[in-house]
């Protein structure tokens, strides 16, 4: 036999041997799985009655003159069920009933594996975790928090500035984070706009002074409107004449969330604006928001030369109660 | 024969055989990074959270829905479909039932149960469809409108729908198909985070058979009771938690189920909607959004979302999944050949050279191979023409790998998502996995041929559809 045949037939042995290692191993693995799930299952009724009493007696003990709860009542339930619970239940409660669960969250030990958490491997479970501190407010939390900032993902990053709003310790690591990382301009940051536009306005309208990409314009346009700073209503007026389109639509609708006369004016232009996707949008904006003053000018969108926009005018005249016989011509194409 | 023709019959034996073991050999690495790709992806993404935790978060930001639905003689299943759909959690949606010119009761049936009132519209919209003879709102719930129209097929009706939807995003679904309370939540997700560059998000579909229904809702999960159901669960969850995933983190997703997917209105509308002369709509629409924003140059992302659950029913016979599938293989070459220009060109970014690249290894070449296989490997064998490891080798890529690699979708499934909801469930699905790889996969490998047939003599239509009513609780 030719060396090369030998060869050949060594690989295809090892191809069938292998092939069959791997489904031992397959089937190993399933079995290891089917097994904890059948210990699961076998304990699972009990579970499920301690998990709902352990729910019951954290949320009776958050308000009033209740002792806080003692840790030792909680014994034996997973942290990763704790964690879960105190996650959820943090986003139900203010005030001093947030401060008992994050006061129970420390005793519980949960603090030290959220913060192990963050330094997982998994991008998605250091996110997970950094959103989950926001909670607690240990020194040793802000400073894992703004350790956070850096991380790899942008997830994170966003989570982390998210957690780190309203420290103050924390406050200018973040305010240069917020003018230099990309993370913050992007569509998951809008959360941290807001927030920081709620709670902290006055630094916010300093960072809304500042020149900035469009993308970050455009979230910190929509978080002003969301967050109802009408002390910026000239600025976001004058953004309303951007050359950027995305941000003169943002810039539009954050007017007509803050309900200013100046937002009417802004959409009656945006009706002619030369991007027709904006002109579309604006005519859906005024049929959503009842804006019947504008009747005349959405009308004359029927005549427009994009199909889109014709459609959405007739849809929008409709809503708006003016049944003009225009409306009815059929297909617009 | 001859003494020089049989050493050349016999080289000609052995590249045969070469060629098909190095498609076999190809196909199983392909399955086997997938998994690998699809169990990283699984890892790396944040765990799922709760319906009132998203609820919360979402509640703002939601960009409006409109749901809409085709539906073709579906009085069996269409009140309880319509009923649960009114009933999913999203903060600002509407449900659009586009009777495709049903000849049953469908209409009679929603027009009785849900009190519609004939409605006025404006105009019939961009996308091109068959004549609509009316349109209805429900006067008992306003978020309800119905689309009485001629018949024209799926696409047809989904380009009705589209027209009049009001949403931002839409999300077609089909009526003989159950969504989870929470779905539309889980899947909006992306379109939240990723702004206007997510285009289209895909999410899982499962088998509905011999699960308990109550409301139109799923309220206790089963196995189905038919084996071939059972062989077709662990289809689903292969397709599901393995390849669509694995193919999304490389940007090249370009299968978003029919029975399930959320899109941008405004996308679908600049790239003319479905198609109406191709049974595989869903993938051809995809394909086309792709290739539309890759030529143009515009950022973009198609998701896949592994939470938001669609269950739907199988076929448990033989004649109607073969029907199903010869049709699916030849929606796929149909939107192939369609789009065949985009295959391995690097214009076309991973959806191209890989995605598509893919699909034409997966979908076209190994099932024609491994039919060739099937007839030829143990014949030349039996000549003494292969030696017994190639026989072996090519066996266990043949069988044994697809155990591997369903066994492995399997172990992913129950390591992140954990929607199987018995340990005795699981081990069955174990057996099903092994199962399916002796003769299941060899037929499925005929009706993709029976397809490929089809599609060569230019065969249309969707076939006789058979509708049954979900096992009640």
């Amino acid at each position: 036999m030719a060396a090369g045949d030998r060869f050949l037939d060594s690989v295809l042995w090892l191809v069938w041997q292998l092939t069959l290692l791997l489904v031992l191993l397959a089937l190993l693995v399933l079995l290891v799985l089917v097994l904890r799930r059948l210990a699961t299952e076998l304990r699972g009724e009990r579970r499920i009655r301690e998990r709902e009493a352990a729910r019951r007696l954290i949320l009776g003990r958050l308000h009033g003159d209740e002792a806080e709860l003692d840790p030792a009542a909680l014994h034996g339930l997973p942290a990763a069920f704790l964690i879960e619970l105190i996650d959820e239940l943090s986003q139900m409660v203010r005030g001093e009933g947030r401060e008992r669960l994050a006061a129970l969250g420390a005793r519980l030990g949960l603090v030290d594996r959220l913060l192990r958490a963050l330094r997982s491997w998994r991008p998605g479970v250091r996110a997970e975790a950094a959103r989950r501190l926001a909670i607690y407010r240990s020194e040793k939390v802000t400073r894992a928090l703004c350790a956070a900032l850096s991380d790899a993902t942008a997830g994170t990053r966003v989570a982390a500035a998210v957690a780190l709003v309203d420290r103050d310790a924390a406050w200018s690591l973040l305010q240069s984070r917020a003018r230099h990382d990309p993370a913050l301009a992007g569509p998951t940051a809008f959360a941290f706009w807001q927030r920081l536009a709620e709670l902290r306005p006055r630094a916010f309208t300093e960072l809304f002074g500042e020149p900035c990409p469009p993308e970050r314009r455009v979230l910190m346009l929509r978080a002003a409107g969301a967050a109802g700073l009408t002390n910026l209503v000239e600025s976001i007026a004058a953004e309303a004449a951007s050359a950027d389109p995305a941000v003169r639509r943002a810039a539009t609708m954050a007017l007509l969330d803050l309900k200013h006369p100046l937002g009417l004016d802004a959409l009656a232009r945006m009706l002619s604006d030369p991007e027709p996707r904006l002109r579309a949008d604006a005519v859906t904006a005024a049929a959503r928001r009842r804006l019947v003053g504008l009747l005349g000018l959405v009308r004359a969108c029927l005549e427009d030369p994009d199909a889109t926009v014709r459609f959405r005018a007739g849809e929008a005249v409709r809503r708006l109660g003016g049944l003009h016989p225009a409306a009815f011509g059929g297909s617009p194409r | 024969m001859s003494g020089i023709a049989w050493p050349a019959f016999l080289l000609l034996a052995q590249l045969v055989a070469l060629l098909v073991l190095l498609v076999s050999v190809t196909q199983n690495l392909l399955y086997f990074t997938l998994m690998l790709i699809a169990l990283w992806a699984m890892a790396s993404r944040p765990p799922a959270r709760r319906t009132r935790a998203l609820w919360s978060e979402l509640v703002d930001l939601a960009p409006s829905l409109s749901v809409i639905v085709p539906a073709y003689n579906e009085e069996l299943t269409i009140e309880e479909s319509v009923r649960a759909l009114l009933a999913l959690q999203y903060p600002d949606f509407e449900v659009i039932v586009v009777n495709d010119g049903s000849t049953d009761a469908t209409l009679e049936r929603l027009k009785s149960r849900f009190a519609l009132e004939p409605e006025e519209v404006a105009g019939t919209g961009p996308l091109p469809h068959a004549p609509c003879r009316r349109v209805y709102r429900s006067a008992s719930n306003p978020a309800l409108r119905v689309i009485d129209k001629e018949n024209g097929g799926k696409a047809d009706a989904l380009n009705a729908g589209i027209n009049l939807a009001e949403g931002e995003l839409y999300c077609a679904a089909d009526a003989d198909s159950l969504l989870e309370a929470d779905s539309l939540l889980r899947a909006v997700q992306p379109f939240v985070e990723g702004g206007e560059q997510t285009v289209a998000v895909g999410g899982t579909v499962r088998v509905a058979n011999g699960c308990r229904v109550r409301g139109g809702r799923v309220v206790e999960v089963r196995l189905p009771n038919r084996f071939l159901a059972l062989l077709q669960t662990i289809e689903y969850m292969r397709a599901f938690t393995m390849a669509r995933l694995a193919f999304e983190r490389f940007g090249a997703l370009f299968i978003i189920s029919g029975a399930f997917g959320i899109f941008r209105r405004e996308a679908v509308l600049a790239v003319g909607g479905y198609d109406t002369a191709t049974v595989g709509e869903d993938l051809e629409l995809v394909l086309r959004l792709h290739r539309f924003l890759r030529e143009r140059g515009r950022s973009y992302e198609i998701r896949f979302v592994p939470e938001p659950v669609c269950w739907t029913q199988v076929p448990e016979s033989l004649p109607a999944l073969a029907r199903q599938r010869m049709r699916w293989h030849r929606g796929a070459l149909e939107s192939l050949a369609a789009h065949h220009r985009m295959i391995g060109r690097r214009r076309y970014g991973t959806p191209g050279w890989l995605g598509l690249s893919t699909l034409f290894l997966l979908d076209v070449l190994a099932p024609a191979v491994e039919a060739a296989g099937y007839v030829l490997m143990p014949f030349f064998w039996a000549l003494g023409m292969l030696d017994t490891n190639f026989l072996l080798a090519w066996l266990a890529l043949t069988f044994a790998f697809g155990i591997v690699v369903s066994i492995g979708s399997l172990v992913l499934e129950e390591m992140e998502l954990r929607r199987v909801p018995r340990a005795s469930h699981l081990a069955l699905l174990a057996l099903a996995a092994i199962a399916e790889n002796f003769g299941y996969r060899q037929l499925n490998n005929f009706w993709r041929m029976a397809g490929h047939l089809a599609w060569l003599r230019g065969a249309g239509g969707w076939g006789r559809q058979t509708r049954r009513a979900f096992a009640r609780a």
